[in-house]
């Protein structure tokens, strides 16, 4: 119904109760003036008082009236339940382990989503959100009560419509904010895996020698997300591809394993390259880099160690604490001074320089390779080849591993957030109707019986007179 | 005067009774609305390993005041589009209060181990924070500043004790900077080195965390990093220095020559430094060792024997309590001597990169000049250290002889191409344009970077702090308790208040009534009670009683007036003991005159009233042994169809009947 319709039900409503009531206690102090208490009394008797039929027929169609204009405004106010199904939800997180925030439900940006959603014209976010009250649903305390230590995962969102938002209706409006706030909850907070999408697009802007870490950084995708998820849920398998988080996980690695080790090898030692001059210029580079961190850190490592060798004796001593093990063995631990953290810090620079010196070799060898051979088609051919089935089992895998995170979110996640109707109180909007009515009632009823007495007192007058 | 008697009061003045409670209890609730007060509390747990010592994860002491610091509120609000004049940030600070919550199992723990002893001052982790606001905010306002003060508080708190080392991109704009491109390619290089870096310390952090705004992990952001810097930064480095890309060569060698110089500078000054700090190492430990003072000193006994005074104490000290109040605190045990080493150490790690550093800017000004054969000799030079390494010990070479050979063979081979090929316009153009695209794929992954950053250090944060329960608003006021009390109250007070008006109503009535003589109203209250009915119309058994003594002066002569007084006094008495059962109100109008108004009488009523009157007062006035004449009328609506007060005093009057009672001497 329209709002100024049943705005203007609204008032007419009020204006004949109030003004049945107002002229009621009019012809009752008129009454007072003219006649004795038990005149009145007596006139209020039903015996007394003409008419009653047709004042019940009235009353009738007042309640009738009444009836339409509560049941609208209760069509116009409606709750809704929205609970947070998930199962980090009990301990006030969202899904991605950050803090849960309910005032989000009425954010600007949920409430714009709203109003599209439900088509919601000409009204703003300011005027939809002047009209919603959200509350937890064990939430609020009255003063003095105790709010306890519990962490709400139900929340009672309610519309009532006002000036602003016009003939709404309520019930469409809390849906409308709730499906909008459900869409935004899983954008915002679900595994996003996006980063499953690999294009390969850009595969052509790297030459053949770089296509190991491009491949590398794909498959590593797939092996960390998988392992990601089976952090989460070690035994979870999908029902739609058959294939658990590890096993994904393996596959992944089978691919790092044979199809790039393959290809890797296969570039490498055919000296592949699109651009061999520019490409060996950024090696010697690359080498030349890789030199002098190697040179950093082994002068580091030395620097240390010849720290060590300088300690002075009489400086090194150290008491030795007979002490159990993690395995409850006896253990002889020993007090710690400076060569401990050279030694250590030794250590961990040998250990860098390690690995530094693995990739100067890799190039070195890059370099032989690539300054002893030349690109052969057939050679180019192949790698080709084998690049394409490459990019096809990596397509395929994270494929079937986008598949099996659909289900396993599904399936954990419980759709995340549900939405529910309270149970409408229908006494109350019954009972309100009914308090209309009679009230209507009894306020004609009186207001007859008054008028009447009042009818009387001028009849007695005019007998009065003529005598 | 009437009785007291409290109903009669509460009766007559229920109506004001109901419109006092009302008005007042509804004045109440209105200023108990006025003065209601809301408050959003949230109880959050400290949950990692330390904070139960009050410590931040970090080490540092935790301050839970940072939950109401002025720039958390501040960012709070600005989140929120709240303006700052309306909701004041020291306003909002004073209506939060941080509470410790008192921690059962933490209270056992020190009490068990205070009493065996040993000092335990756990505290505990749980605290309440609460934010107040007036009624005119409402309830919603409460919960939505806390709600936004915690988010914000978890970020900082993340920020600031747990995920410390910052990605910043350091390169936005270098592209369009005046820098020449090789510093430009050396700065992306160096801020894609400390980024990978910071990235792979989250990785070791969080190997599983991943942004649901972004879907990436740190690992993978780190990937794509590593990615760039290995293809494109470096084949662009390489370019650069193949084609001698530059925007003034001039500049560029004087730039590099300096460097050079400085690092030549700085090597002599760590030299010095070094040998220094040798010095000093040796003098300290020859100090110790002569004053008998080295962990295990050599000692010459007098015997001629050589003993080993061992100055290493048996019992260990308790390493990480301070101060006054054994309050735990971990503080740098490091001995001096070990700072002297660590000096040298660190003096010696700058010492070898300068070196390298020179070596490199040499190598950068031998390219831009095209000595492509010096260039190829550092390029030898510095690989001999790998090969050094005796990973490859077949293509070690370590005489300059065989270097030079090296470089010859590089020459002839046409492979070596630093430095080989002068610098054109096509090659700044495209040096431009591929540092641009750099840069806008590094503005991207940082911006990925950063919005992962975001959750992460928000997904930290809810790690380390715990919630315990939700935002719950709190009423100052239970509205309904004490509108209800006060409604009690108010009700009892008007009670009260009627019965104390009633009574004093009773003695302004008896003083300005009452007839004091015959203890009847008087004439002023017959008046108003004919005024009170003049407009009305009466009841058909309303009736009217009109007496008048006609010789009171006969008898003030025969009796003296006093007991004249008390005969109209009898007659006043007996008038109106006859009639008070006919709900009636009898007055003295004056001048002997009685007036006697019944609400529910008949004629016939009245008349056998007025019969049985004269026949009890004329014994009374035989006894006396005087003759009292009085006349007598008797008006009832319904039998003389008058309806008006006046109108049924007239007929009374018209009525009156003659008496004569008791005897005459």
């Amino acid at each position: 119904m329209n709002y100024y319709l049943l705005m203007a039900g609204k008032i007419i409503l009020i204006f004949i109760i109030a003004a049945a009531g107002l002229r009621c206690l009019y012809l009752l102090a008129r009454c007072r003036k003219k006649f004795m208490t038990a005149n009145i009394l007596h006139a209020m008797r039903p015996s007394q008082v003409h008419g009653k039929g047709v004042l019940f027929l009235i009353a009738l169609f007042f309640l009738f009236f009444s009836g339409i204009v509560v049941s609208e405004t209760s069509r116009q106010n409606a709750s809704l339940h929205i609970a947070l199904t998930y199962p980090e939800a009990s301990q006030g997180l969202n899904p991605n382990g950050s803090r849960y925030n309910m005032s989000n439900i009425l954010s600007d940006e949920v409430l714009k989503a709203a109003i599209e959603f439900g088509g919601f014209e000409n009204l703003t976010v300011d005027e939809l959100r002047s009209s919603l009250d959200l509350v937890p649903v064990q939430g609020s305390a009255k003063a003095g009560e105790e709010s306890g230590e519990l962490v709400s995962t139900q929340f009672e969102l309610t519309f009532s419509n006002n000036r602003k938002t016009k003939n709404l209706s309520g019930r469409e409006v809390v849906f409308a904010v709730g499906y909008a706030y459900r869409n935004w909850f899983i954008g915002e907070y679900s595994p996003n895996y996006d980063v499953l999408n690999i294009s390969f697009d850009d595969i052509q802007s790297y030459d053949y020698p770089d296509l190991k870490s491009y491949f590398s950084n794909a498959i590593q995708i797939i092996c960390n997300l998988s392992s990601s998820f089976h952090q989460k849920d070690a035994t979870f398998q999908s029902p739609s591809t058959g294939e658990s988080f590890y096993s994904i996980n393996s596959k992944a690695w089978d691919i790092n394993n044979t199809g790039l080790e393959n290809l890797s090898s296969f570039i490498m030692a055919n000296g592949l390259s699109e651009n061999r001059s520019d490409y060996l210029s950024r090696l010697r580079y690359e080498y030349t880099n890789l030199c002098n961190d190697y040179r950093s850190t082994i002068q580091a490592y030395d620097v240390r160690i010849e720290a060590v060798q300088k300690y002075d004796n009489d400086m090194a001593t150290v008491v030795y604490i007979p002490t159990y093990d993690t395995d409850n063995t006896f253990y002889m631990s020993k007090t710690k001074i400076g060569i401990d953290h050279f030694s250590a810090d030794a250590d961990l620079l040998s250990n860098n320089a390690s690995t530094i010196l693995a990739s100067i070799l890799d190039g070195r060898y890059l370099l032989q390779q690539l300054e002893e051979t030349s690109t052969s088609t057939d050679s180019a051919i192949k790698a080709e080849e084998m690049i394409a089935v490459l990019k096809e089992e990596i397509l395929s895998l994270s494929d079937v591993l986008k598949k099996t995170i659909f289900d396993y979110v599904t399936l954990s996640s419980n759709g995340y957030i549900s939405l529910t109707e309270p149970a409408n109180s229908w006494l109350f909007k019954y009972g309100l109707t009914v308090a209309f009515g009679a009230a209507f009632f009894a306020f004609a009823y009186f207001g007859r019986a008054f008028g009447r007495l009042s009818e009387k007192s001028v009849e007695r007058k005019a007998g009065e007179n003529h005598e | 005067m009437n009785d007291f008697q409290p109903v009669r009061y509460l009766k007559k003045y229920a109506g004001l009774i109901a419109v006092f409670f009302c008005v007042l209890t509804v004045a109440l609730y209105c200023v108990l609305r006025l003065l209601q007060t809301y408050t959003a509390t949230v109880v959050i747990d400290f949950a990692y390993e330390g904070a139960e010592n009050g410590i931040a994860p970090d080490g540092s002491q935790l301050n839970t005041a940072d939950i109401y610091s002025s720039s958390i509120i501040s960012q709070a609000l600005e989140n929120l589009g709240l303006d700052q004049s309306e909701y004041p940030i020291d306003s909002i600070r004073s209506s939060i209060t941080v509470e410790q919550i008192a921690d059962e199992a933490v209270d056992t723990v020190n009490e068990a181990k205070n009493q065996e002893g040993e000092t335990s001052d756990l505290q505990s982790t749980k605290y309440s924070i609460s934010y107040k606001v007036k009624e005119k905010q409402g309830p919603e306002t409460a919960r939505l500043i806390l709600d936004e003060i915690l988010d914000v508080y978890f970020t900082q708190f993340s920020t600031k004790y747990v995920n410390t080392s910052s990605v910043v991109n350091s390169t936005s704009t270098v592209n369009r900077s005046i820098y020449d491109y090789i510093e430009q390619i050396e700065l992306i290089e160096s801020a894609l080195e400390n980024t990978i870096s910071s990235l792979m310390g989250r990785v070791q952090s969080s190997p599983y965390f991943y942004s649901s705004d972004t879907g990436y992990s740190f690992n993978e952001l780190a990937n794509e990093f590593s990615l760039l810097r290995s293809t494109e930064v470096s084949s662009l480095y390489a370019y650069i220095l193949q084609h001698r890309v530059t925007r003034d060569l001039d500049a560029l060698l004087n730039k590099y020559s300096e460097r050079v110089e400085a690092s030549l500078r700085e090597q002599e000054q760590y030299k010095a430094r070094i040998t220094e700090v040798e010095g000093i190492l040796n003098a300290y430990v020859e100090k110790l060792r002569e004053s008998n003072n080295t962990a295990q000193s050599q000692v010459i006994g007098s015997d001629g024997y050589t003993l080993k005074n061992n100055n290493v104490l048996g019992d260990v000290e308790s390493p990480n309590y301070s101060g006054s109040e054994n309050h735990y605190e971990a503080y740098d045990q490091t001995t001096e001597y070990e700072k002297l080493l660590q000096n040298w150490i660190d003096i010696s790690d700058s010492y070898n990169d300068s070196v390298i550093d020179e070596g490199y800017s040499q190598y950068v000004i031998d390219c831009y000049q095209g000595n492509t054969e010096a260039a190829i000799a550092y390029q030898e030079s510095v690989s001999q250290i790998a090969n050094q390494s005796g990973a490859d010990t077949e293509i070690a070479v370590a005489d300059e002889t065989v270097e030079a050979n090296a470089v010859q063979q590089e020459l002839s081979s046409g492979i070596y191409t630093e430095g080989t090929v002068p610098c054109t316009q096509e090659d700044i153009d495209y040096v431009e344009a591929e540092i641009d695209r750099i840069v806008s794929r590094m503005n991207e992954l940082y911006s990925l970077t950063e919005k992962t950053d975001l959750e992460y250090n928000e997904y930290l944060g809810a790690e380390y702090i715990e919630m315990v329960s939700s935002n719950r608003v709190t009423e100052g006021l239970n509205l309904p308790l004490y509108t209800a009390l006060g409604a009690v109250l108010f009700l009892g007070i008007g009670a009260l208040g009627t019965i104390l008006l009633g009574r004093i109503g009773d003695i302004i009535e008896y003083i300005a009534f009452t007839d004091h003589q015959y203890r009847i109203p008087n004439r002023i209250a017959c008046d108003r009670y004919i005024q009170k009915y003049k407009d009305k119309m009466l009841p058909p058994e309303f009736a009217c009683l009109l007496i008048q003594v006609t010789n009171v002066s006969e008898l003030n002569r025969r009796l003296g007036r006093k007991d004249a007084d008390e005969v109209l006094a009898y007659f006043a008495a007996l008038l109106k003991e006859l009639i008070s059962g006919l709900d009636a109100f009898v007055g003295y109008n004056g001048s002997g005159q009685f007036m006697a108004f019944a609400r529910r009488a008949s004629g016939e009523d009245l008349r056998s009233a007025v019969s049985h009157f004269n026949a009890v007062l004329g014994e009374y006035m035989k006894e006396k042994q005087v003759v009292l004449k009085y006349s007598a009328g008797v008006s009832v609506c319904s039998e003389d169809k008058i309806y008006q007060i006046r109108g049924l005093i007239s007929a009374a009057t018209k009525r009156k009947e003659q008496y004569d009672v008791g005897l005459s001497e």
